[in-house]
């Protein structure tokens, strides 16, 4: 099908789009990569009356570090295909760039942006599954205020955010990783490039003896919002050995109540759940001991 | 609105409206109808285009967006009137049978082209996963690639 006909502005500065947003609140979309929007625009299962595309907006498009923070900086218009190579994130935040290579296909990687895959919120979308994991913050402006949201109170379940009708989040902030840390996303999808039935992040710090010293563990596609599994990566510190990490994996199911539909039971979503995320810390942990022996 | 963009290496000027996608004015009015659309919904990849070089669906693009930018569409992927690499590996493979998908899959192998990287059948079938073929069973898709990325890669290696 067709998208319905709609006013399009293309705003040069933020300030501008702002502006926009601040005028059409919800009768207004942003247009960024366009990968989930454009799809919902062609079934016309959104229809706004105002499309404010922000490709030429200035300044959202990098990758920086701040040092004094420990804290890694993406702006909101970087695509997917630069989390995967982007030397900062390899070397800093390197969850990201794993869950971005699990991204649909090439063409998608190449337009779609992190700001819009976390806008959007589908609940098995990889990159709020990564940030999650990072308990990474959102930075969003509107034409008077400006805020920063923890990751953990931004998602309100299927596709829904706390973000106000005039407001655009323009950069996604998480800490560093510490030194000696490994990351891994795993998830199960029927076909390649689909959407994940389910799926898991983790990141895992150790110490110099390689015992865990940190985990970051989340998993999604198995509620409304990826969820984090403190009870995991609580369990997981101290430990050295794989049967000790699967002990750990199970207590995901403590975290959630997974959804039953067409494609899966319940009993299968928290199986794989639990599968995916002990596959994740394992591999992350393999992952720490490199970084360990590099260090 | 007017928009000015660069289609197959051609300077063009047309009038769209905002909402149409960029797939639809390349085969309306533009006349490109060498590019399919499938699905509409950025799924099947026959629409892929390169935009600057990259392949980016042109079904979930709007024309709008792409004013001084680079579009190659499968009309240009032959230079001078000599089909490229993956062009012609496709017809040396039977890479294709009743075409619907085949200047998505042109497209993107061309892409993979242009990285100039050695790559294994893995890799290439991770790069052609977004493009959906009803007919072949891919296999001979995905030889005509492999020939036509690693000959040329094979040839810049011995150029060092």
């Amino acid at each position: 099908m067709k998208p319905a006909a709609f006013e399009y502005v293309c705003p040069d500065t933020l300030e501008e789009a702002l502006s926009y947003l601040d005028l059409w609140g919800d009768s207004a979309k942003i247009l960024a990569g366009g990968q989930s929007l454009v799809p919902l625009l062609n079934m016309r299962l959104a229809q706004p009356q105002y499309i404010i595309d922000i490709n030429r907006l200035p300044g959202l498009s990098g990758i920086t570090r701040h040092p004094d923070t420990r804290t890694v900086e993406i702006g909101a218009l970087v695509r997917h295909h630069q989390l995967i190579s982007n030397p900062i994130l390899l070397a800093h935040a390197s969850l990201l760039s794993e869950a971005a290579r699990y991204i649909g296909h090439i063409a998608i990687r190449s337009r779609g942006t992190i700001g819009g895959s976390i806008a959007h919120a589908d609940p098995s979308g990889e990159l709020p599954l990564a940030v999650t994991a990072l308990r990474g913050h959102l930075k969003v402006r509107s034409r008077h205020s400006q805020r920063t949201i923890p990751i953990e109170d931004f998602f309100g379940g299927y596709y829904m955010t706390a973000l106000e009708p005039n407001e655009l989040i323009y950069a996604v902030e998480v800490l560093e990783s510490p030194i000696r840390t490994g990351c891994a996303v795993k998830e199960f999808q029927r076909r390649h490039g689909d959407f994940a039935l389910a799926s898991a992040a983790a990141a895992i710090t150790v110490d110099e003896s390689g015992a865990v010293l940190q985990a970051r563990v989340a998993v999604g596609g198995v509620a409304p919002n990826a969820v984090t599994c403190s009870k995991v990566e609580e369990a997981l510190c101290g430990q050295t050995n794989n049967n000790q990490f699967s002990l750990a994996a199970e207590l995901v199911a403590q975290h959630i109540d997974p959804p039953e539909d067409i494609q899966a039971s319940a009993d299968y979503r928290r199986h794989l759940a639990i599968a995916l995320a002990a596959e994740a810390i394992d591999s992350a942990y393999e992952r720490a001991l490199w970084a360990k022996e590099e260090a | 609105m007017e928009i000015t963009c660069e289609v197959n290496g051609q300077p063009v000027t047309v009038e769209v409206e905002p909402h149409w996608l960029l797939a639809d004015v390349l085969r309306n009015q533009l006349g490109l109808t060498g590019l399919h659309l499938g699905c509409e919904y950025g799924v099947c990849g026959a629409c892929t285009v390169l935009m600057d070089g990259e392949p980016v669906r042109s079904c979930l693009s709007f024309a709008s967006q792409v004013a001084g930018h680079q579009i190659t569409t499968v009309e240009g992927l032959a230079v001078d009137g000599k089909l490229n690499r993956v062009q012609t590996a496709f017809i040396n493979h039977h890479a294709l049978q009743c075409g619907f998908c085949t200047p998505g899959f042109l497209v993107t192998g061309t892409y993979l082209l242009q990285q100039g990287k050695l790559l294994n059948r893995e890799e290439i079938r991770e790069a052609l996963s977004g493009n959906l073929c009803r007919c072949t069973g891919y296999q001979q898709i995905v030889d005509a690639v492999e020939e036509a990325v690693n000959q040329q890669s094979a040839n810049a290696v011995e150029c060092e």
